[in-house]
């Protein structure tokens, strides 16, 4: 091997040209770019060990876009090829210019978020990981819609703040912080991590307490709050608690001896809710009494210490084993622990443009396109699974999933495996369609058509209802009919083919049908077609109409989103 | 990360009240706070008695090993605030995972 890549993620700030930039439009979520925000990466010195000088065997590439412009990937040419097993040590020395926060990382007035700040190896993946036939890096540019994959390892890192300053990292401290030649020196240590993130700032207000259980051997929870949440201690206290407790006994134990979180100013905002390895940060503080966002949010970054931190999928090409797992675990916590249930009618309802959950995250062009498939797509595609297995099967195949894949960068298919072994069938049907493939489920009553077949006092009518299936499969599609006499009645429809006619004889005309009553089919984000009146066939405007009351009768019980 | 919740949340009240016209509009009114007009009371825990400063716990490494460890790092950073600046140096040990020579 005559090559090593680098991650220089601060250089997707570096200008408007960058992939980073054009892809976002200086924008990640709600939180734009500032002013005079730019930030990058500079490479001083790159040495071997015995002295010699990599900087004329430096070259940025693009694998993903060819944009010469963006300087996020860096390849170094090795004066001598490392062999399979041996290692390498160089020496490097860098300037980071910050950029001021809108995404991930920066600074915002005294704040400091240093996240992916430092040039980090790629992953060079053996044969047969994440299913690859042959050896060789994995290498992507840092894009607007993307995240991280490393590799582990250990780091040792010290950092020098002005002393007025308290720094948060992934990790923890070896020693107390020194002062000496009026700053302040930390020394850090984390081990069986893939990155290592640290935040500084003079206004933090902190504080620290343990925390064990029957799955949790012990930890130190660190809270470094921004001062206009220094009221809500107890409540990231309870969450973060909840989270190490209940993902540790599903997930399998957190193994680390701290967790920090950290809470940005409001200015920060964009650099909150993510996720380091040990390190987590919650929204910027901005409202005094917050609702369950707060708890939502340190819950999500929590569950990423397993699906993003210890399982550590790849996030530039499988996003959605990271965002939808963690989302997943996150309603689930989140029901369980303040009975928050979700409205998952309203969320499917807004995935207008699915798309394949294995594809490049930067490859989600459409607006929040990538959200609404990464994270809410891919959570449905489980909480289906969960509804066709059991509550108590789910529990295995996540147990098995995250037990067999800790610190083992699964795929797509090493979880449908664990799925297919759990259940003992096959799901390929399933993943081809909703996984791979991009569909939707989507089942509405098309038409209804009214039949007298005997008048007098003794009347019989024949109510034909066809049933149409316009997306993926699904098992059974229950269905409910209401006649105009009030009575009701229940049908399943196997799903088998395209559309069913449901011919029913009864003394009375159908008044409606809808299909899916409940709205329990999550995956079906179509809702305005499931409901049809007999007589209303024609009257689009008010079908939608009756549709909508259907859908917020369902969810005014139940407001979460 | 976490989502937007906020924006996806107003997008889908804007369908809405693009679908019917307005007649719910003053249902969901894409104005008001929703989490904190429909969160309960549950949520909002007392605000606790300050807690002295306490002086921040130190660890030691252990000898436990859990992952493939493939780099090692250690780095030296300093932070310089005003100028929005990390000068860094970092030396770096990576091991070859992979068989090719
Ligand atoms: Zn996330």
């Amino acid at each position: 091997m005559n090559e090593l890549y680098f991650h220089l993620y601060p250089n997707a700030f570096a200008s408007m040209e960058t992939t980073f930039m054009k892809e976002s439009g200086g924008k990640l979520r709600n939180d734009s770019m500032p002013s005079n925000g730019y930030g990058s990466m500079t490479l001083k010195g790159m040495k071997t060990e015995n002295g010699l000088s990599l900087m004329n065997r430096l070259e940025y590439v693009q694998p993903d876009d060819g944009n010469i412009k963006d300087k996020t990937l860096m390849k170094v040419r090795l004066p001598r090829p490392v062999k399979g097993g041996e290692s390498i040590t160089l020496s490097m020395q860098y300037e980071v210019q910050l950029p001021k926060i809108f995404a991930r990382m920066g600074t915002a007035g005294n704040f400091v978020m240093a996240g992916q700040w430092f040039p980090k190896i790629s992953v060079y993946e053996p044969a047969n990981t994440r299913g690859r036939s042959t050896e060789g890096w994995n290498l992507h540019q840092y894009h607007g819609n993307s995240e991280f994959y490393a590799d582990f390892g250990i780091y040792s890192v010290r950092i020098h703040v002005p002393k007025n300053y308290t720094v948060a990292a992934t990790g923890f401290p070896v020693q107390p912080a020194q002062n000496k030649n009026g700053e302040k020196v930390y020394q850090f240590y984390a081990d069986d991590v893939h990155d290592f993130a640290w935040s500084a700032s003079p206004d933090f207000i902190v504080a620290e307490e343990p925390f064990s259980s029957a799955e949790v051997p012990g930890v130190r929870i660190k809270l470094y709050l921004d001062p206009a949440h220094k009221d809500l201690k107890e409540r990231y206290f309870y969450a973060a608690k909840a989270a190490l407790k209940y993902f540790s006994r599903w997930y399998g134990t957190y193994p680390y001896s701290t967790l920090s979180i950290v809470v940005p100013p409001e200015a920060g905002n964009g650099a909150g809710g993510m996720e380091y390895p040990t390190l987590v940060t919650a929204f910027g503080a901005k409202d005094e009494s917050p609702g369950y966002d707060l708890e939502r949010t340190v819950i999500h970054e929590i569950g990423h210490q397993y699906f993003y931190g210890m399982l550590a999928s790849n996030e530039f090409e499988e996003a959605w084993l990271d965002e939808g797992f963690t989302s997943y675990a996150e309603d689930k916590l989140m029901e369980q622990e303040y009975g928050v249930i979700p409205s998952l009618p309203v969320q499917s309802t807004l995935i207008s443009t699915p798309a394949p959950l294995t594809q490049d995250a930067w490859k989600y062009t459409l607006p929040n396109q990538y959200a609404l498939n990464v994270y809410y797509r891919g959570k449905m595609v489980l909480k289906t699974i969960e509804q066709s297995v059991g509550k108590s099967t789910m529990n295995k195949i996540m147990a098995r999933y995250t037990g067999k894949y800790r610190f083992g960068h699964p795929t797509t298919s090493d979880f449908q495996k664990i799925v297919e072994q759990a259940t003992g069938k096959s799901w390929k049907s399933y993943f081809d369609q909703y996984v791979y493939g991009e569909q939707m489920a989507d089942f509405a009553v098309d038409q209804i058509t009214v039949q007298k077949k005997k008048s007098g006092s003794n009347p019989l009518f024949e109510s034909a209802i066809t049933i149409s299936k316009n997306g993926g499969n699904y098992d059974k599609i229950p269905i409910l009919f209401t006649f105009k006499d009030g009575h009701k009645l229940k049908k399943i429809w196997d799903g088998s083919g395209k559309s069913a006619v449901f011919k029913l004889q009864y003394t009375s005309p159908l008044a409606w049908a809808m299909v899916d009553p409940s709205y329990n089919i999550v995956l079906d984000n179509k809702h305005m077609n499931n409901y049809l009146k007999a007589d209303m066939d024609k009257d689009v405007l008010f079908r939608w109409n009756e549709s909508i009351t259907k859908l917020i009768e369902t969810l005014l019980g139940s407001l979460s989103w | 990360m976490a989502p937007a919740r906020a924006k996806i949340i107003f997008s889908f009240v804007l369908a809405l009240c693009l679908l019917i016209a307005g007649a719910w509009w003053l249902f969901f009114n894409p104005s008001a706070d929703f989490h904190s007009t429909f969160a309960p009371e549950k949520a909002k825990l007392p605000a606790s008695a300050s807690v002295p400063e306490q002086q921040e716990s130190v660890q030691e490494p252990t000898a436990e090993i859990l992952s493939k460890r493939i780099v090692e790092y250690h780095i030296d950073a300093k932070l310089d605030p005003t100028k929005r600046v990390i000068q860094a140096t970092q030396t770096l040990t990576w091991t070859h995972p992979g068989k090719k020579q």
